[in-house]
């Protein structure tokens, strides 16, 4: 069994190996055939401008700005997110009078969101995380909503007869529930906050990948574009598979014992 | 002592118990016996204070503990976990009572790898652990067989036995009445009341 899960495992990855390769191929094939290299530069054109911009410092730089606000606007709209998603799923007179908000803000789109909070609050860093954040609340609510509707009654009887405080049973009978939303609204969700922060970036910032994109599409230099936006989607896929799928493999641990 | 004085137990139109009055004495065992849907699990709700509304009194002890229908163990925690952070007893302590129930070797297993009779064993070690006045066992030994129902039967007496305390037990079956309890008590008519 162990050695049939390692070939399964082998078998995987180099499947995920060879999708990358073929779309690099793909991708190295069409800017061939284009000969192009102001429209369409090739990987390797692409990959010494990452190296460059990488060796002047300025990629690491206004990465680690993005960043930044990626994982406050993640922090304030998860937790924000939990707590909506939580008083909302587990009353349904509150969810009577929200439930209509939730829908508006959903269907907001984020360049309003974003225009507005500039407008309101200013052109500043406060500005551009509220406008992130504001943009996926909602959703976090909406999915730990679903979750906190479907959690065991059963278990909240356990906790009051074994008297458990109400920290015990937010860490212990609650959010280990509540995993699989937690899991989903996370992973989502850090996908759509680093696209907006990069809007966000577009229009109202003066550092961060999603202003040097501004400046290099002013400049039409799309090869900087393209090496800004792989080397930040890296960085991404780096926090999936290094941090959150471990964080998520672990609390899982249970389901595949 | 614990007194049950339920004047009715209604939910919306429909009254579910009515008059059901009875006492246990400290470390006396009682069941109470009757059909299944008659009312004994919202009995025991009341008893356990998990629903406080009703009409009537309930005075019982401060210290009891509970062995549901199901086991409701946290599937994402392993045993002696779920010992511990539902019952914050030291780790000793509940060595023991796992050795008790004859799970040692299980501690550090989810529940999901233990079987349905291992999972009512770490349901009723969680229950001990906490040295209950009140031992309220409800059902717990449905949708087990025979032989392991004979098994948990025996354990249970064996655990209750060498402690001082009370225990309720709730169930349809009156062998297990008799085998456990001192004194049974039968609930039934519509609403229902005790009637034996």
């Amino acid at each position: 069994m162990y050695f049939y899960n390692q070939k399964v495992k082998q078998i995987k990855t180099l499947s995920r190996i060879i999708s990358i390769a073929a779309f690099i191929a793909i991708w190295a094939g069409l800017a061939f055939v284009l000969q192009d290299r102001e429209t369409l530069p090739g990987p390797l054109a692409v990959w010494q401008l990452m190296i460059g911009e990488l060796q002047s410092g300025e990629l690491l730089f206004h990465i680690a700005i993005t960043l930044r606000r990626v994982a406050f606007a993640f922090v304030i709209a998860m937790s924000l997110g939990v707590v909506f998603g939580l008083i909302i799923g587990r009353n349904r007179n509150v969810n009577r009078w929200f439930d209509s908000w939730l829908l508006i803000f959903l269907n907001l789109p984020a360049l309003v969101t974003i225009v507005l909070c500039y407008l309101w609050i200013g052109l500043t860093e406060t500005a551009a995380i509220v406008a992130v954040s504001l943009n996926k609340i909602p959703m976090v609510t909406v999915m730990i909503r679903e979750g906190a509707r479907a959690l065991d009654p059963k278990l909240f009887d356990m906790a009051q007869v074994f008297h458990m405080n109400r920290a015990a049973r937010l860490r212990h009978v609650i959010l280990p529930q509540l995993a699989p939303q937690l899991a989903a609204s996370a992973r989502t969700g850090l996908a759509l906050i680093w696209k907006i922060v990069l809007v966000v970036e577009f229009l109202g910032r003066s550092n961060g990948v999603g202003f040097q994109i501004h400046l290099y599409f002013q400049l039409f230099d799309v090869g900087r574009v393209m090496a800004y936006s792989i080397s930040f989607v890296l960085v991404m896929l780096a926090v999936e598979y290094l941090i959150l799928q471990p964080i998520e493999n672990r609390a899982n641990r249970w389901r595949h014992a | 002592m614990i007194s049950v004085a339920v004047k009715r137990k209604s939910f919306g139109a429909q009254t579910v118990l009515q008059d059901v009055n009875f006492d246990i004495a400290t470390d006396e065992r009682v069941s109470i016996v009757g059909p299944s849907g008659v009312g004994k699990s919202t009995l025991l709700r009341l008893i356990a204070e998990l629903d406080r509304d009703y009409e009537g009194q309930i005075s019982t002890v401060k210290n009891s503990a509970v062995v549901f229908q199901e086991p409701t163990l946290l599937n994402w925690r392993d045993v002696m976990d779920n010992l511990r952070i539902t019952t914050r007893k030291d780790d000793r302590t509940l060595e023991n009572i796992l050795a008790e129930v004859g799970l040692s070797d299980k501690s550090d297993m989810f529940p999901s790898q233990l079987s349905l009779g291992q999972q009512r064993r770490v349901s009723l070690a969680r229950a001990l652990a906490v040295n209950p006045e009140l031992l309220i066992l409800d059902e717990p030994f449905a949708s087990l067989d025979d032989e392991m129902v004979d098994e948990m039967l025996a354990l249970t007496k064996q655990v209750v036995d060498t402690r001082n305390m009370a225990l309720l037990l709730v169930t349809h079956t009156k062998k297990e009445a008799a085998f456990l309890t001192d004194r049974q008590l039968m609930l039934g008519g519509n609403p229902a009341t005790i009637i034996q």
